[in-house]
């Protein structure tokens, strides 16, 4: 590029970042509400940049914040125009819980490690009661699942995934108490991407008799890149 | 009421293992330690509130955290409309931004994409984009702590942006 050629439009950086403001700013947001691929690329950048938040020094905070939090009321009624509104109970646990395997998983210096690649997902119950949390450490194949009570007594509770072709692929059984754990084989392991379905349905003891669902659907979730 | 007992320890558990990175964040942007303690609470009670706009798809939950404490300190800053005069009082503040090694191993691959391009891109345009990232300044602060024309402080930044997507997105 030379000297003289026009700058690039790079608005959707610069909102992400907070570069402009006054009628500039008033301007961007107005193109984030009327033009999706605008909204997206604003969206994209600020993933772009997530990275950048690693170098902020942690700071202890101050106690006084947390006592303050301790007396917080229960959240009004969600907002009824969210098509996918969650529980704030579940969500409030599973970013919770998320964030407790994240952190534990994390290598702890001074090893040096390749870093691990997590996905995670939520698994929403289908009557809304709860988020479960589930990850995969895509170095080691390890799955977990959060613990839940899902299957009735004399039934067991299968994972499954559901990739690209729509059909579900059995990936194991949940415990029927507590957190479950299990190993994925690196065939499984491949498939694994963002977005694709994660889901448990509820079949006979040892798992589906067919390879396929034959019971009811009571979680599913989409597997995100953590 | 078992249940909002139950959000409350979440919201603790969520704070606990939160807090000093995102309290980091509101001090850096905000500059003095009263204003970073509210908006720090101020972020938290967002969080508690708006914990159903978490999307796992979109973002890792440390940087959905992350986003909203960053934006709700730039809105402190500007709504205050000026930076204070002695901004340097708490050692976040001077803190020297260059990552240990601790900081390093823990990048993730995407973390690590990110530095490895910021370091190809020339010295102003990196200085640019991060202290844009870090301090949450406009153009105009920007230019004038650089002590460049604002269009001159534009073009690098911009240019420098488009560099860093296509180094970014190509790997």
């Amino acid at each position: 590029m030379t000297p003289d050629a026009p700058d690039p439009d790079m608005t959707a950086a610069e909102l992400a970042l907070g570069l402009l403001d006054g009628e500039e700013r008033a301007s961007a947001l107005r193109r984030v509400l009327a033009d999706p691929a605008f909204a997206r690329e604003v969206e994209e950048w600020r993933q772009r940049l997530a990275g950048l938040f690693d170098d902020y020094p942690e700071v202890a905070a101050p106690e006084s914040v947390a006592a303050r939090l301790a007396q917080l009321d229960q959240p009004a009624a969600p907002a009824p125009n969210r098509r996918t509104r969650w529980p704030i109970a579940a969500m409030v646990t599973a970013i919770a819980a998320m964030l407790a395997l994240f952190i534990v998983l994390r290598p702890t210096p001074p090893v040096a490690v390749a870093p691990h690649h997590l996905m995670v997902a939520s698994l929403m119950m289908s009557d809304k009661s709860a988020a479960v949390p589930a990850m995969v450490d895509m170095t080691t194949g390890e799955m977990r699942v959060g613990g839940a009570a899902m299957a009735p007594a004399g039934k067991t509770a299968q994972l499954w995934m559901i990739g690209g072709d729509g059909v579900p692929k059995p990936m194991g059984m949940l415990a029927s108490t507590g957190p479950s754990r299990m190993v994925l084989p690196m065939e499984k392991r491949r498939a694994l991407k963002a977005g694709i379905m994660l889901a448990v349905s509820i079949e006979p003891l040892g798992g589906s008799p067919t390879g396929l669902p034959t019971g009811p659907v009571v979680a599913s979730g989409k597997l995100s890149i953590a | 009421m078992r249940a909002g007992q139950e959000d409350r320890a979440a919201l603790q558990d969520v704070y606990r293992l939160t807090s000093a990175k995102l309290f980091g964040i509101c001090l850096r942007i905000c500059g003095e330690r009263s204003a970073a303690e509210d908006v720090l609470h101020d972020v938290y009670i967002t969080i508690w509130k708006r914990a159903g706009a978490y999307e796992p798809g979109r973002a890792s939950p440390i940087s959905w955290l992350a986003t909203i404490a960053r934006n709700k300190a730039i809105d402190w800053v500007r709504a205050r409309g000026a930076r204070p005069a002695h901004p340097i009082e708490e050692a976040a503040l001077v803190a020297d931004l260059s990552p240990d090694q601790r900081e390093i191993a823990e990048r993730d691959q995407e973390s690590q994409r990110l530095h490895d391009c910021l370091d190809a891109l020339d010295e102003r345009a990196r200085d640019a984009i991060r202290t844009a990232f870090f301090d949450g300044v406009t153009y105009a602060e920007l230019a004038e702590r650089e002590n460049v024309p604002l269009g001159t402080m534009k073009s690098i930044m911009r240019r420098g942006l488009l560099q860093l997507r296509g180094c970014v997105d190509d790997a």
